[in-house]
């Protein structure tokens, strides 16, 4: 099947074929050449996926884009190994694909630190922006109700919009470079004009020396970025051959033009934030006594105790039945009210979220005491759009912030001090700008102290270098321990003493005790037998041949192994009484001498002395009655 | 002070333990030889003798078997017996032959375990070391002296 070009899909889209051209790609022939680039490397990187994940997430950080998340690899293996897919199932995957491949390329070549060409700069943002603009009508095509094609099926729609969810741009990057663009050419067209701190009163002193080489280096058409030396990653060059002036690095100026950029757009936020108040202010005060009676209830006939004790939510509502009443009526907002800052954007504003209302809620006992605002409605969508750019500004801190810290970071790890501090010495406006955009973010009046349980504390503490970070943290060890020397020493020695000798004392008792119990156990229970002595026929063998013995308490019992019959009495008296002086050595008292079949043939004892058996019927037949060995 | 606790608990229990065990071997092999007493003392009724040492054949005490005591249903199951002793026998067994009648006995048994643990079944007389004591029953031998089992041991 002949796959379908983009512009062939967003065409199916008969809303957007009946307002404006088909694509907004069609707009930028560059961009369209890009995507079927990108197009043909998407296909061939689908059809060779191999099986095994390792591989398949090989070959897609090679061919499209580094590091892909785990749901980008799923979603794309899926893709892959949905080879029987026909139609809108198979070509709008690969779409969103390519979309996806052709903005990461861009979003690259934005944040290419050594861009410091205007025009350049503002080209690639415009791409950015059309780019989004294409994936959101590809995206368009899958709402319901919203010129949804026929050709896509409902059970396909929702694996599609799965697909679209894993496979869309990073907002965050393309918003950060769409947002940063435009003023980023602004202060690069203004650096060389003689009242740049006019038209930036944000400038601090590195900045406007950043300015200044800026300008004379555009000027002087100095490192161009297609004849700028390459950069290692980020930018930052190897240590070794760093520039002595941090400064002439291109790369190292873009960072720290974007940081400039950043600080002059959240001041330009703060400054109008606080002049909106300051506004509200004088117009408050001069029609506080009408606008505090018609909002505190003498239209309602309610007495000011009455008014003071509506909640935030029905002061809202009393204040816009007045207004509906009443084209002279204000927005009243009282600090002093809890809830009450909050109200008047919850009603008016449709951006706002119920986590917002209860952040302000939350934020609004904090405000000064006694103090009162009185905004008008164009005041009120003048202050939705200002927070709106904060929080837009806010992403922006972000990804500028990260990027900054990332290159102070390996000019830290490459030990170029100077780079470091120069580093640093914009990355504290930059943080201390931010601390104040908070009030803006958080939607509160100018002056109010930050609610503590929700304050943003910064990463970073703006007037502190490393060395004080570090000294710090040691002095608070130091600290630690000096304390817990001195909880220790609090305690009297003598308690102390007490407390040991306590514990020496039970154990002692314990071991007396159990002293006592081992003596009696001792001296209570009987006596073990003696043990039994041993006698091996071995010992013997000069005297009598023994096949066995056997000791019975002090008794040996012996067996005779050879001849016995042919001695005389004399003779085996001999040989018993050599065998008794041995037994007698091992410790037995008496001899008991028996041939092969048990039969007795002698005894001796320490008392008696030998004694020689005469049996009387020499035909016996032998029967052991002792064990063999 | 731990390690002196453990070894004075060490010095109460292990001899507990080893005396325990030591009774509990002596009371068995007692009990075993009160059995064999009383088969000794049915023969010697029935037959009027005691089973000789190796003559005649016919009722020659067999160490290992228990012959002529088990042939004849004086003792059942001779094994259960012979396995708790050493070297699964009888230690050594006499009819002293007075008058050759074989009228006296002695046997002698001794524990597999613990050969420490040695007990005299006798009716007799003439128990070498011992000549002249009448033993009549089941006794411990401890070293040269021969001590009774208890009440139980008496008969014959």
């Amino acid at each position: 099947m002949a796959s379908t070009k983009t512009s062939e899909l967003l065409a199916m889209h008969p809303a957007a074929a009946a307002a404006e051209p088909p694509s907004p790609l069609e707009r930028e022939p560059a961009l369209v050449a890009m995507l079927a680039e990108a197009e043909a490397r998407v296909d061939g990187v689908l059809d060779d996926m191999p099986e095994a994940f390792v591989d398949a997430r090989r070959l897609i950080g090679r061919e499209l884009w580094p590091l892909p998340r785990p749901e980008e690899l799923q979603t794309i293996i899926k893709i892959a190994s949905d080879k029987k897919a026909q139609g809108p199932r198979r070509d709008l995957p690969r779409r969103f694909l390519a979309l996806r491949l052709v903005s990461e390329q861009l979003i690259r070549a934005y944040w290419d630190p050594m861009l410091l060409d205007p025009g350049a700069i503002w080209c690639r943002a415009e791409d950015l922006r059309t780019v989004v603009e294409a994936v959101e009508r590809l995206e368009a095509l899958l709402e319901p109700g919203q010129g949804a094609s026929s050709d896509v099926a409902f059970e396909d729609r929702v694996y599609l919009k799965t697909v679209a969810r894993a496979l869309a741009p990073r907002r965050d990057l393309i918003g950060a470079a769409i947002t940063l663009a435009h003023p980023f050419v602004e202060i690069m067209e203004v650096a060389g004009a003689d009242d740049v701190r006019g038209r930036i009163p944000s400038l601090t002193h590195e900045e406007a020396e950043l300015l200044r080489l800026t300008a004379v280096c555009a000027a002087d058409g100095e490192l161009p970025p297609a004849a700028a030396p390459e950069p290692a990653e980020d930018g930052v060059g190897e240590g070794s051959e760093a520039p002595a002036d941090p400064a002439s690095d291109p790369a190292r100026r873009h960072i720290a033009l974007e940081v400039l950029t950043v600080r002059w757009l959240i001041h330009g936020d703060i400054a109008e934030w606080e002049e909106l108040f300051r506004e509200a202010g004088q117009t408050h005060a001069a029609g506080a006594h009408d606008a505090g009676e018609r909002a505190h209830g003498a239209a309602h006939g309610t007495s000011p105790a009455q008014a003071e004790a509506r909640t935030p939510a029905d002061s809202v509502d009393m204040i816009a039945g007045d207004e509906a009443q009443d084209d002279d009526a204000v927005w009243v907002i009282d600090d002093a009210a809890p809830g009450a800052e909050s109200a008047a954007p919850v009603t008016v504003g449709e951006s706002r979220s119920e986590d917002d209302a209860d952040e302000e809620t939350a934020s609004a006992p904090a405000a000064a005491p006694g103090r009162s605002v009185a905004l008008t409605q164009e005041q009120i969508e003048l202050r939705h759009q200002i927070h709106t750019r904060a929080l837009q500004h806010q992403i922006l801190y972000g990804v500028v912030s990260e990027r900054l810290q990332k290159i102070q970071d390996e000019a830290l790890l490459m030990r170029q001090k100077e780079t470091t501090e120069w580093l640093a010495a914009f990355r504290r406006p930059l943080v201390a700008s931010y601390a104040r955009l908070l009030t803006v973010v958080r939607d509160q009046v100018p002056g109010a102290p930050a609610p503590e349980a929700r304050t943003d504390v910064p990463d970073d503490e703006p007037g502190e270098t490393f060395e004080q970070i570090f000294e710090k943290a040691v002095s608070d060890v130091e600290e630690k321990k000096a304390a817990d020397e001195a909880e220790k020493a609090a305690v009297p020695k003598r308690k102390l003493r007490r407390a040991r000798m306590k514990r020496l004392a039970v154990m002692g008792a314990a071991i007396l005790v159990l002293g006592s119990v081992a003596v009696g156990v001792h001296f209570l229970l009987p006596k073990p037998p003696p043990d039994a002595l041993v006698f091996s026929p071995s010992e013997a063998r000069n005297v009598i041949s023994l096949s066995e013995t056997h000791p019975i308490g002090t008794m040996l019992y012996a067996k005779l192994s050879g001849q016995w019959d042919p001695f005389s009495i004399e003779e085996r008296q001999r040989e018993i009484e050599s065998l008794a002086r041995i037994a007698t050595e091992h410790g037995f008292t008496s001899i008991y001498l028996v041939d092969e079949s048990g039969e007795p043939l002698a005894q001796w004892d320490q008392t008696n002395g030998p004694k020689i058996v005469q049996h009387e019927a020499p035909s016996k037949v032998p029967m052991p009655s002792v064990p063999r060995p | 002070m731990v390690v002196a606790i453990i070894g004075v608990l060490s010095a109460i229990c292990i001899p507990i333990l080893a005396t325990a065990l030591l009774k509990a071997n002596r009371t068995a092999l007692a009990a075993d030889g009160r059995s064999l007493y009383s088969a000794f003392s049915k023969y010697y009724v029935d037959q009027g003798t005691f089973p000789s040492t190796s003559t005649p054949v016919s009722r020659a005490f067999n160490p290992d078997t228990l012959a002529p005591l088990s042939n004849n249903g004086y003792y059942s199951n001779p094994s259960a017996l012979t396995r708790k002793l050493l070297s699964n026998r009888v230690t050594a067994y006499d009819s002293p032959n007075t008058g050759g009648s074989d009228t006296q006995y002695w046997a002698v048994l001794t524990h597999k375990q613990d050969s420490r643990v040695v007990v005299l079944v006798a009716n007799t007389d003439q128990y070498p070391g011992h000549i002249g004591t009448q033993y009549d029953g089941v006794y411990f031998i401890q070293g040269s002296s021969i001590v009774t089992v208890g009440p139980a041991s008496a008969g014959g």
